[in-house]
């Protein structure tokens, strides 16, 4: 059944939107049901994972929309990518190195947080450009822009990167799963405590810090809560401690959390009408206090909000997997996925199955629309030439991702990444353009041939060029930019050379793909997806 | 009188202008115009922005021992003694020592002293909001909407500039109208138009970063037909602008390279110092902005020494724009130079015993120039606050000023809008706070005076007005509050030649002030009502 096949035209009007071009032909969560062709593969690759392959594109071609999706998300009892085996320093517990030390102390310390962080982070990418079905890492990622973390935090301070990858586990773990439990054991996680200051908090002077940006950024979103809430809830959190250091106290082991009850505030707290009740000492416990407290306090948030919360964070979902302009989100498709995921209980992966089966999904004013986030442009690359950016032993990936302003567990603020166009500025989009010749370079001429080749039809040059684009662009070569691009190898062979030269991997068809490569890298829409 | 910025973006005044070929880009659909045709041939006014984000404290930076006893008992761990911060002279004025010590030419003590320097205190809007995004999104789109669900999508800066681009993108300045420091636009300059800013870290790479970029495909014909049509058509005038304005950024910055007058610290004075070579060298940018972020103060935001996380900021702040206005006198360049910061709010009054503070509402601002002979310097705040007795129910500093009575004086007084031009800008009138003198002759006369008669002031509620108009033209006669928002509207049109008399009522006492405005003056008469 058809519930709406036609433009509805119910979108919210928003003051100041950017456009009011909402040109979309459905609007409908209703199945997409013709098998997948390569075009609308290669789209679903390109928003559910860091960029598509050309295995994988061979992979889900001609695969109903239902299959391909169970295969990218996987099942609930997968296992987790992890990096135990390439992070040696998992549990190696420092001295805080803000704590009176002398300096060249404070900085022999400071040198190794920096760089175990930089070890995990390139271990991140590693894991994101090599990871096959089922996919894991962009939606770990996409949860971490929500519950952001930054390494370097509070201008001096430092989160020590156990903590960080503890965090990014946890992620992980809930990357399709229940979002509430995810934001149970988040209030609770190490390296957020240190950061958003619950690890300071005490009972006589509640720190508010993650309180508001819980209710502000993580759930619902501003104007659906009071500062009173914000006061209350900071008192119910008070008492969780991280042993993030060396020398201090680790009742539950080092880089676990823990209660300290003297700095737990006992008396009743009131949050959104509901009351959480006052406790004696001998009730203060830690487990205790975590499951009437803490998870008291989340349920309350989700009983007594859970649309506003359903509809924030599948607005956040639509926006980072459909189309990021802030003015241009269709309220119809946000009120849908938002029922549906209230209805599951905050299951996220009921959502995303909804939604990348969905028609509205592969309309025509949705494919292409998405600009590339960092990861996406440079792994992405990575993925689809099988080449790992390196320039030497130096693995490059880290620096391309921070120097195009997505620096992983380090974003500018507790508010994440702007996104959206905020990616392409005067100053990142030509640096892309440099990250993308040197990622080119890095592949080798037997790697180039075998990827031209794939192409049935590899002996027309205009194939040849249509084939490119499937994989480098969100939409296929018009008349005009085949001649553009034959026009530019022209000095390099001429059409009829072509077939010829490529049968033979010539050294002329090599250097005519590299150049109508780097040509396609100069159109701006090889920045979008 | 004459509106000639407005003439010149219209369609036909683009139309109209031979280029010269070496000013064509080699896309057929962008015109690249010489800046003069968009503004004032006169005016190389240039104003900086420093974006304090996290919400700077302000009630460590200008310590308020007015209140001393009150202070020390908000503020057990964050408690600053006087023998500890600096006073301005004898006055009653006292900032963190972090201004001071240590930095250039005495930092801000010595702007102060040489009147180059305002610190306006009371900053803020009515109801604040203390969720950073929210505030930093009203800050920078110049509303506060009290809807939270409006999506505030346009900056006040880029909506003036827009104003100026009717054409944009295939009409645009040789040189970019304004320049952040750092990879990423932040709000203030984004329009439904397009970026109005360009982002630059480094001229030298911009330069060879930005050579060939400009597309071999055109953009696609408005209005478009799809999403993906629209985001290509934004990354081709990136990619378009990043060929052309590479150039020229580093064609200035050649030439004001090796003009440097002051050694430049570390940090953030060295985007100032980048901001130095490119007015010497030339470059027509009129706006300049700069983040200096971390300032959200949870925790540790001082140490037991009165150093730490925010004397580090506030020393980076004072270092930065001491050294630069030393350095723009050294060059000559001073009188050409206003600046101000702004932070989306202040601090709780109370600290919250982790040695931080919360997120707070009403906060103070500093105002600068290079040249005393274009601000009015000096300590702006109403007698007796900020009042630590008196908080919101929150307990944050209440605020007296809308923060857009300083964007109105840098609007009117150093870019040479029209008030009608801070109206469509903001929305709403809002009276210009009255730091900034004008150096232009050419867009309005301050100094003529009207012949207007205000009584009684003070008066008790019942004011009369009359003005005696010798000038026939377009005016609008106004009563703003202190906040500066237009309380009342006592005529909008057309008036001939004679004398004109007004009558209206005031209910709430406090300080008020009587404006009339003309298309080429603008006469502002305080008011104080007793009850």
């Amino acid at each position: 059944m058809e519930r709406r096949d036609f433009l509805t035209g119910n979108f919210s009007k928003r003051a100041n939107s950017l456009d009011s071009n909402n040109n979309f032909k459905t609007l409908s969560l209703d199945k997409y049901d013709k098998p997948l062709d390569y075009k609308t593969a290669a789209h679903l690759l390109k928003r559910t994972t860091l960029g598509s392959n050309i295995a994988m594109l061979k992979k889900i071609n001609g695969m109903s929309v239902d299959d391909a999706v169970d295969l990218i998300l996987g099942k609930s009892n997968d296992p987790l990518n992890n990096g135990k085996s390439s992070l040696n320093w998992l549990d190696i517990q420092e001295e805080d190195p803000l704590d009176g030390l002398p300096l060249d102390i404070r900085f022999e310390i400071e040198g190794r947080l920096n760089s175990r962080y930089r070890n995990f982070v390139d271990w991140w990418l590693d894991s994101m450009r090599k990871e096959e079905t089922y996919f894991q890492e962009k939606f770990t990622l996409f949860l971490s822009t929500i519950w952001c973390i930054e390494f370097n935090y509070d201008t001096l301070s430092l989160i020590p990167p156990p903590l960080i990858y503890q965090n990014n586990e946890l992620l992980r773990k809930y990357r399709t799963g229940n979002y509430k439990d995810l934001a149970f054991e988040m209030t609770l996680d190490g390296a957020m405590l240190l950061y958003q200051s619950l690890n300071f908090s005490t009972a006589k002077a509640p720190n508010e810090n993650y309180m508001r940006e819980l209710l502000e950024l993580f759930t619902m979103g501003i104007g659906q809560y009071s500062e009173g809430d914000i006061r209350e809830g900071a008192r119910t959190l008070t008492g969780w401690r991280t042993a993030a250091y060396k020398y201090q106290p680790a009742p539950n082991g080092p880089f676990k959390t823990y209660f300290s009850p003297n700095n737990h505030d006992t008396q009743a707290k009131q949050i959104m009408g509901v009351t959480i009740q006052a406790r004696s000492e001998f009730d203060n416990s830690e487990f205790q206090v975590k499951e009437q407290e803490v998870g008291g306090l989340i349920n309350i948030l989700f009983e007594q909000r859970p649309k506003q919360i359903a509809l924030f964070i599948c607005e956040k979902i639509y926006r980072y997997f459909v189309y990021s302009s802030p003015g241009d989100v269709p309220s119809a498709v946000v009120s849908e996925l938002a029922e549906v995921f209230e209805k599951s209980n905050f299951d996220l992966k009921s959502v995303y199955k909804l939604l990348f089966t969905s028609q509205h999904f592969y309309d025509t004013n949705v494919v292409g629309s998405q600009i590339k986030t960092p990861p996406e442009f440079i792994v992405g690359l990575e993925r689809l030439f099988e080449t790992e950016y390196k320039i030497g032993t130096y693995k490059k990936s880290r620096e391309a991702c921070n120097q195009l302003e997505m620096e992983l567990y380090n974003p500018p603020n507790v508010g994440s990444w702007i996104g959206y166009r905020n990616w392409i500025s005067t100053t990142t989009y030509p640096q892309r353009i440099i990250y993308a010749k040197e990622i080119l370079n890095l592949v080798t001429n037997q790697k180039l041939l075998e990827i031209v080749k794939e192409n049935p039809d590899y002996i027309s040059i205009e194939s040849t060029i249509q084939w490119l684009y499937t994989l480098l662009m969100p939409v296929s070569a018009d008349n005009e930019r085949v001649l553009y691009h034959m026009n530019e190898v022209e000095t390099i062979l001429s059409g009829s050379q072509w077939q010829t030269e490529i049968e033979q991997g010539a050294p002329k068809a090599l250097m005519a793909i590299k150049k109508i490569i780097e040509s396609i890298f100069l159109m701006p829409d090889f920045s979008l997806c | 009188m004459r509106r000639r910025s407005f003439i010149k973006t219209t369609a036909a005044g683009i139309a109209g202008l031979s280029l010269a070929p070496s000013l064509l880009n080699s896309s057929q659909q962008t015109k690249v115009i010489p800046n003069e045709h968009f503004l004032e041939e006169s005016d190389d006014n240039v104003m900086i922005i420093i974006e304090l984000f996290g919400g700077n404290d302000g009630i460590n930076t200008v310590i308020p021992y007015a209140q001393e006893d009150e202070y020390r008992k908000l503020r057990p761990s964050l408690y600053i003694p006087q023998e500890n911060a600096t006073r301005y002279g004898t006055s009653d004025l006292w900032i963190n020592s972090a201004l001071v010590e240590n930095i250039h030419n005495n930092g801000f003590i010595r702007l102060l002293d040489e009147g180059k320097m305002a610190i306006v205190q009371g900053i803020g809007y009515d109801s604040p909001n203390q969720s950073h995004f929210r505030s930093r999104d009203i800050w920078h789109s110049g509303i506060n909407s009290s809807d939270p669900n409006e999506k505030l999508l346009e900056g006040w800066i880029g909506r003036y500039l827009a104003s100026k681009l009717p054409n944009y993108p295939d009409g645009i300045p040789e040189h970019p109208f304004a320049i952040a420091l750092g990879a990423s636009l932040p709000l203030l300059f984004k329009t439904n138009l397009g970026h109005l800013a360009i982002a630059l870290n480094s001229p030298e790479n911009f330069a060879k970063s930005g050579a060939g970029l400009t597309p071999s495909v055109d953009r696609f014909p408005k209005p478009v037909k799809n999403n993906y049509e629209k985001e290509f058509n934004f990354i081709h005038v990136i990619a378009e602008q990043s060929e052309l304005y590479s150039k020229a950024v580093y064609e200035a910055y050649q030439k004001g390279k090796d003009k440097i007058q002051v050694q430049y610290s570390d940090g953030l004075s060295q985007k100032f110092k980048l901001i130095s070579q490119l007015i010497a060298g030339g470059l027509k940018t009129k706006i300049y902005y700069i983040n200096l972020s971390n300032f959200d103060s949870h925790a540790q935001q001082m140490q037991a020494d009165y150093k730490g996380a925010h004397a580090t900021l506030l020393s980076q702040l004072a270092a930065s724009v001491s050294e630069f206005l030393d350095d723009a006198v050294k060059q000559g360049f001073h009188r050409r130079v206003a600046g101000m910061t702004i932070s989306e709010f202040g601090r709780r009054a109370y600290d919250n015993g982790s040695r931080g503070t919360d997120h707070g509402a009403g906060s103070m601002q500093f105002v600068f120039a290079g040249s005393d002979e274009n601000i009015e310097g000096g300590y702006y705040r109403v007698d007796g606050k900020p009042d630590l007795l008196d908080l919101d129910q929150y307990g944050n500093i209440r605020h007296d000023y809308d923060f857009r009575r300083i964007y109105a004086d840098f609007l009117e007084t150093w870019l040479g809008a029209l008030p009608a031009d801070t109206k469509s800008v903001f929305g709403q009138q809002y009276l210009p706070l009255g730091i900034l003198k004008s150096r232009m002759s050419s867009a309005r006369n301050y100094t003529n005076q009207f012949d207007l008669n205000v009584y009684p002031n003070p008066s008790f509620g019942n004011v009369n007005l009359k003005l005696f108009i010798d000038k026939p033209d377009v005016y609008e006669i106004n009563i703003y509050n202190l906040e500066g928002k237009s309380i009342s509207v006592l005529h909008r049109g057309y008036l001939e030649f004679g004398q004109y008399n007004f009558n209206v009522q005031i209910g709430i006492q406090g300080n008020y002030f009587v404006s009339v405005n003309s298309s080429f003056n603008q006469f502002v008469v305080p008011l104080k009502i007793i009850k």
